[in-house]
């Protein structure tokens, strides 16, 4: 493993962020809580993304399966008598295992095939839990037991669980691309065929990468559940988030360290603003930012060469930006 | 002396003063509402209830709080249909927004997923659009629904239909894969089956089917006596679309809930012909109300002026979850949650929309249902037999 | 009744290969997935309703004028916004279109409200050997053939067809050749967006519109372009047969409640072990 001042520096900064974070939980009160559960759990998801999408170069669209297993997971184990923190623990081992189950074929798919493959997924995994009355209790939904405590003590409790999750995915994510595993992951989305010829066991790392990714987000969805205390299929598995966790990512920059909670953050904070103030119009505003986004920063903040942009900008407006070679997949 | 003369001159016109008890708070109801995604229709229905609600108590001078008078205020938010964001909504209504109660959102899973919230909070909420039993199963004390449940429903329409259809046997029921049009069309089957009927096809389709021609072709095979369906506004339309492409007949065809809704008939126009359904409230019912409209048909025309159509239940019930708690903060005389809860216990409300009692489970427990038929294009209430306008046609489709 | 079963199907089945004719289209040659999709569906759909409800204008004049100004706007829409992100890997184009989506999708939240609304028609069924068959629905399957004959003749005996073939080809060699790329990419999203239209249409003298069907739209599409082949026009007849015969045996065999759920499982399989479709044709044809 590589690690140098840089790395240092980078770990010394986020675990800042995140103790800031941490010392919040007794300022804040319990909407902004649940506020910030939500943002970390997004950061979660976006990095768990950014594994499979950023640093491997796969479009996954599947982030919302895995989140709605691990929600499904740990409602069916809590049901079940196991305490807390063993539910958790087993929804992010469902995530891992189906990772790799699903993993192993879809795989071999690449480009759009992989994009519409793990969008099927996410649509297969809302069909069964709609169907499946006897596990998941269908389209009613399932109610988990309600976690003991005063309003405030809840929040906070979740409050810190999926902040911890969120450090956990970004130290994960800060140790990987100093190893021999990021590195080949970057070398995938390069160009796979030659990663292979140089003799990197190409698959293996692909799906390594892609149970890391179903790990985490399945751990996610299981504070979720937990948290929300009543899931059901079309929330579990939102069609609408799995698309948005790629732009969030894009957002702040794909392939990078900060970029994910960056971009996660960027967005949250658009999506609530604009839906506090244009309240009519908070879908199609959304719409315009996420186009404006695409535009004008498709390599995202962290991704973009902003002396480049700004230059060209300047010079003359029409040349397309050739930073756009730098996210070709 | 002249100091007790000053110190009342003071409390005098402290009282007098309007501005004094304007800048004490006004009641807040927070609501969170689907004004966009799946559910905005029946979503921006339910604040058009809650609107005419809330304007009516304020203009008869607001809630009477032992003393004072409080005006209403409804603070909502869009959940955008989205079962998080509602979660959400509701701590920040209570949190941030400091509302003094909650009216429920409009989806049941929504109703269930928020009432946890409230129920940590002790904050009492009413909930317009839930008639699920299973919705009030978590025990919650501060769950409260204003429709009463399905079964009284069913129960009233087997007990009917069977009086008045002919050799009414045989029952194809087929029910929409969602939490309300599940839960009634099982207790369609369950009353059904308690009278004797034999119900010879019971299955569910996905919320995303467009096309039913595979599920009414397996039923005109089975030639039932009378067709159930279950669904919402889009899919019965088309149930009932397909269901003339391929020249369905029975004695007796009953969907819930679109009939009830004047965009039913508006999308098949004369196939609504004859085609049964049921309700919780219908104008004609004509409901004593002494706290606010008057009567049933008198709130119907308040409605109708301020929106240019009739109310169908579920504005209806909107209007009734707000009036309800409006009802019982006169009667506990405060604002206080563990005193309104008391009442809303045990208390029964005479409204426009019906007798209301919140029985032990927190849902409605006064059986008030309508049996209702499309005849010539309007909805004829057949049962019960007090407010009984015309009688059943029986016969599907109608004949020309 | 078997028969009537395989007449649902394949009456079902053309109306969805209707509505991906021109997704597959768009997705074959652009290599963009259209988010707006389903948005342009039940635009034509409204607009069709609006011509014939309020304007009083009769079914088969709306139709075209639908398709104009579909062609029209998804011109605009080619040349003004998406033809920046030609070539670029499926998450900018696919997000950019979603974008777009949002926008469209207020619009018309806004304009026309979430109630449903139909166009009353009654033409009826005809009785063949004891099997139903609604008019409207060989109507539906009718425009599905004339489009994709259209189509197909089009990009084959017509210059501009040749041209947009040679695109997809190859671009760089199409621009040496003097083709005008961004113009081609301009029409053939004008004519997916023309073909979108018609469907709409057609889609409005069957179902009840909403706004909210432009998922249910794109979903379909979806799954008969992966079953019948990317970006393959007859591809997308035989994708949407497949669809509707398939989910009829699931509702007849595995039970109504899995109709929809047996679409997405075959989409899920069929990309794993065919990614180039049941038809087998790759890419553009």
């Amino acid at each position: 493993m590589n690690f140098d001042l840089s790395s240092a520096m980078k770990l010394a900064i986020g675990s800042a962020v995140f103790a800031a974070g941490a010392l919040l939980a007794v300022t804040l009160d319990n909407y902004q809580l649940q506020v910030g559960t939500s943002l970390a759990m997004l950061c979660v998801l976006c990095w768990a993304w950014n594994f499979v999408g950023g640093y491997m170069g796969y479009p996954s669209l599947a982030t919302s399966a895995f989140f709605g297993i691990g929600a499904y997971a740990n409602a069916v184990a809590q049901l079940h008598g196991a305490s807390l923190s063993v539910a958790w623990m087993v929804a992010g081992l469902a995530g891992g295992v189906i990772a790799a189950l699903v993993g192993v074929p879809m795989l071999r798919l690449k480009g759009h095939y992989f994009a519409v493959g793990s969008i099927a997924m996410v649509e297969v995994g809302r069909e069964i839990a709609n169907n499946w009355d006897g596990l998941t209790g269908g389209a009613v939904g399932l109610n988990l037991p309600l976690m003991a405590g005063s309003p405030d003590y809840v929040s906070r409790f979740f409050y810190l669980a999926m902040l911890a999750l969120a450090f956990l995915s970004f130290a994960l994510t800060l140790f990987i691309e100093r190893t021999r595993f990021g590195f080949g992951l970057r070398c995938i989305r390069q160009n796979e065929d030659a990663a292979s010829m140089v003799g990197m066991d190409v698959f293996r790392y692909k799906v390594a990468a892609f149970v890391l990714s179903g790990v985490l987000c399945a751990m996610a969805g299981s504070i979720y559940a937990s948290m929300v205390a009543f899931i059901e299929p079309k929330d579990a598995f939102n069609i609408i988030t799995t698309i948005e966790i790629p732009v969030m990512v894009m957002l702040g920059g794909m392939g990078t360290l900060f970029g994910p909670m960056i971009g996660g953050v960027f967005y949250v904070v658009l999506k609530e603003f604009v839906w506090a103030n244009f309240i009519n119009w908070h879908s199609g505003i959304l719409g315009a930012i996420i186009v404006a986004v695409i535009y004008f920063i498709p390599a995202g903040v962290f991704g973009t060469k902003w002396s480049i942009l700004i230059s060209r900008l300047r010079r003359s407006p029409e040349r397309k930006p050739s930073k756009l070679a730098e996210i070709k997949g | 002396m002249r100091v007790a003369y000053a110190m009342f001159t003071a409390a005098t016109l402290c009282l007098l003063n309007p501005t004094a008890g304007q800048a004490q708070e006004t009641l807040r109801l927070g609501a969170p509402i689907a004004l966009t995604g799946p559910l905005a229709d029946a979503g921006v229905k339910s604040k058009q209830g809650y609107d005419v609600c809330v304007s009516a108590v304020n203009a008869k001078g607001g809630v009477k709080v032992g003393g004072k008078s409080m005006k209403l205020e409804l603070v909502e938010y869009d959940y955008q249909s989205e079962t998080n964001r509602a979660v959400q909504l509701v701590q920040r209504l209570i949190n941030v927004d400091k509302v003094n109660f909650l009216l429920a959102p409009y989806g049941s899973g929504d109703t269930k997923a928020t009432a946890v919230v409230a129920e940590r909070y002790g904050t009492p909420m009413v909930a317009a659009a839930a008639a699920t039993a299973s919705i009030f199963d978590q025990n919650f004390q501060n769950l409260f629904g204003v429709l009463f449940s399905n079964s009284m429903i069913t129960n009233a329409e087997v007990a009917y239909y069977t009086k008045t259809t002919p050799d009414l046997k045989r029952v194809a029921v087929f029910a929409m894969n969602s939490l309300f049009p599940k839960a009634i069309a099982a207790s369609l089957v369950e009353s059904a089956k308690a009278k004797g009927l034999e119900v010879v096809y019971n299955e569910i389709y996905s919320p995303d089917t467009s096309d039913f021609s595979n599920i009414l072709t397996q039923v005109k095979s089975l030639k039932p006596d009378w067709i159930y369906a279950t669904g919402y506004t889009q899919e019965l339309v088309q149930v009932r679309r397909q269901m003339n492409d391929l020249g369905i007949e029975a004695k007796l065809v009953t969907m819930t809930a679109a009939p009830a809704y004047p965009e039913f008939r508006e999308n098949v126009k004369a196939l609504a012909e004859n085609v049964t359904t049921n309700s919780w409230w219908h104008q004609n019912a004509n409901y004593k109300d002494d706290y606010l409209f008057g009567s049933s048909l008198k709130y119907n025309e308040i409605f109708r002026e301020r929106f240019k159509r009739d109310a169908t239940y579920l504005e209806a019930a909107a209007t009734a979850s707000c009036e309800t708690i409006a009802m019982a903060i006169e009667e506990a005389k405060s604002i206080a949650p563990d005193a309104v809860r008391k009442v809303l216990r045990e208390k029964t409300f005479n409204t426009f929309y019906g007798p209301i009692h919140f029985g032990k489970t927190g849902q409605n427990d006064v059986n008030a249902a309508l049996v209702l038929q499309i005849q010539k294009g309007d909805l004829v209430v057949l049962a019960p037999e007090a407010l009984k306008q015309g009688q059943l046609n029986v016969g599907f489709p109608a004949k020309k | 009744m078997l028969a009537q079963y395989v007449v649902n199907g394949v009456l079902t089945g053309g109306i969805y290969a209707c509505l991906a004719v021109g997704f597959s289209l768009v997705w074959g040659v652009l290599n963009v997935v259209n988010m707006l999709h389903g948005s342009m569906v039940v635009l034509g759909a409204y607009f069709c309703l609006y011509a014939v409800q309020q304007l009083g204008t009769p079914l088969y004049v709306a139709m075209p004028l639908a398709c104009l100004f579909l062609f029209a706007a998804g011109y605009a829409v080619q040349k003004g916004v998406i033809n920046r992100v030609i070539g670029q890997p499926i998450l900018i184009t696919l997000t950019l279109t979603f974008g777009l989506e949002l926008i469209v999708n207020n619009l018309l939240l806004h304009l026309f409200s979430a109630t449903p609304r139909s166009l009353v028609t009654n033409f009826g069924a005809i009785e063949v050997f004891g099997l139903r068959i609604p008019v409207v629905r060989i109507g539906g399957m009718l425009v599905a053939a004339i489009l994709t004959v259209l189509v197909y003749w089009l990009l084959r005996h017509s210059k501009i067809g040749r041209a947009i073939i040679a695109v997809r080809m190859d671009r760089h060699a199409a621009a040496l050749m003097g083709i005008r790329i961004k113009q081609i990419y301009a029409l053939t999203f004008g004519i997916g967006a023309l073909m979108a239209g018609a469907a709409g249409c057609a889609m409005a003298l069957i179902y009840p519109i909403t706004p909210m069907m432009s998922g249910l739209f794109l979903g379909k599409a979806f799954i008969i372009c992966v079953l019948g082949g990317l970006g393959s026009v007859p591809g997308a007849i035989i994708g949407g047969l497949v669809l509707g015969l398939v989910e009829g045996v699931g509702s007849v065999t595995l039970g109504p409640q899995w109709a929809t759920s047996v679409g997405f499982m075959l989409m899920m399989l069929v990309i794993i072990v065919f990614p180039s479709g049941l038809a087998g044709k790759r890419g553009y044809e």
